[in-house]
């Protein structure tokens, strides 16, 4: 999923002057899995805002909507093409969709989108993959070295590996280091000997925006036809 | 106006206690099943609604009920005193008090601190 956390509120704050509407929009998906933009977030900053407003005598009309995903157009129809200020409290995705669908509204991030990753305890969410295009993780023990080892190395473990933590910090370990020692534990060192050509970063951040199409599900003609499109 | 949201199994009790022992005029109570229940968005709700300062009063942390609840609402207590300081209200608006059911002197206590601290800002002001 996707991992962000909540701007600073003086930040937001910051970015609202010259609003009068204000809709907080809640992601019932990944920003709320990691606390960041669910539907208690956005209750909470949209009632935030409101009090300031009434304390600083802004004015504002704030009011807060929850979709389930707002990284698809279909989920955001209930903005129905609003005009004013949208506070974003899905990822840059959903910030950027809401800017699509509502060309005359202004969309303020709520939250910084940070990475991909998964929770690893309470409160605590890892980066997992770099979505670089170019999965190899049958070769290094289902662990990504692209995402979790600090110079996306592919042929750890590097100097900076001491007991099983990497140099950058204390709190992060090292990817190599549990490569390793995972294909070890299941007999698999010899992955360790398979030579991986140099990376193609191609399929990463190198052409701008990346387009997957998937040819099963692009419409045909007929298709086309009866949906209305040209 | 001072909200308390009271913890049903220890700050309900004790808070009745202190309203029986009168002098409660300004105290609204709020009784909720734990403190670690207390919403982000109904604290600051109630700040809207006319709340000068808003209580969570839950069990001692060694004494929950719900075991962890009442550190949940400590920690969420942090954050939103941070938070109504950057919607522009001043500090000490929001506290965590922890306290058995016998304790109705604690939360006179609790409630006379958030007076004060609603006081000094309107001498400040």
């Amino acid at each position: 999923m996707i991992i962000a956390e909540r701007k600073p509120l003086p930040e937001v704050l910051g970015m609202l002057d010259g609003s009068n509407d204000i809709l907080v929009l809640g992601c019932r998906s990944c920003t709320a899995i990691c606390l960041a933009g669910g539907e208690k977030e956005a209750k909470a900053a949209c009632e935030a805002l409101a009090l300031h407003s009434e304390l600083k005598g802004r004015d504002w009309k704030v009011e807060t909507i929850t979709v389930e995903r707002a990284c698809e157009k279909e989920f955001l129809t209930p903005l129905n093409e609003f005009k004013g200020t949208v506070v974003s409290m899905a990822c840059g995705v959903g910030a950027q969709l809401v800017q699509e669908l509502c060309p005359e509204a202004m969309v303020v991030p709520g939250v910084n989108t940070s990475n991909m990753g998964a929770p690893e305890g309470m409160g605590i969410f890892v980066e997992k993959c770099a979505g670089c295009g170019d999965c190899i993780i049958h070769l290094t023990a289902g662990i990504c070295p692209i995402a979790r080892c600090a110079k996306s190395l592919l042929n750890g473990p590097c100097g900076g590996s001491q007991n099983g933590l990497c140099e950058v910090s204390k709190d992060t370990p090292c990817a190599w280091d549990q490569i390793v020692r995972s294909l070890e534990s299941t007999g698999r060192l010899d992955l360790l000997s398979v030579n991986i050509p140099p990376k193609d970063w191609r399929p990463s951040r190198n052409g701008g925006p990346r387009r997957i199409i998937n040819q099963e599900a692009v419409p045909g003609a007929t298709q086309k036809d009866w949906r209305g499109e040209r | 106006m001072i909200v308390c949201y009271c913890c049903s199994r220890s700050g309900m009790p004790a808070a009745l206690s202190a309203l029986e022992e009168g002098g409660m005029e300004d105290v609204i109570i709020r009784e909720v099943p734990c403190a670690g229940s207390v919403e982000q968005w109904e604290v600051l709700r109630s700040f809207r609604q006319g709340a000068q300062g808003v209580l969570i009063v839950g069990c001692l942390l060694e004494n929950c009920a719900h075991h962890y609840g009442s550190e949940v609402a400590a920690r969420r207590s942090a954050v939103l005193e941070r938070t109504v300081q950057d919607v522009g209200l001043a500090k000490g608006r929001v506290a965590m008090v922890h306290l058995a059911e016998h304790q109705a002197s604690r939360f006179r206590q609790a409630v006379e601190e958030m007076r004060t601290a609603i006081r000094e800002k309107e001498v400040q002001a």
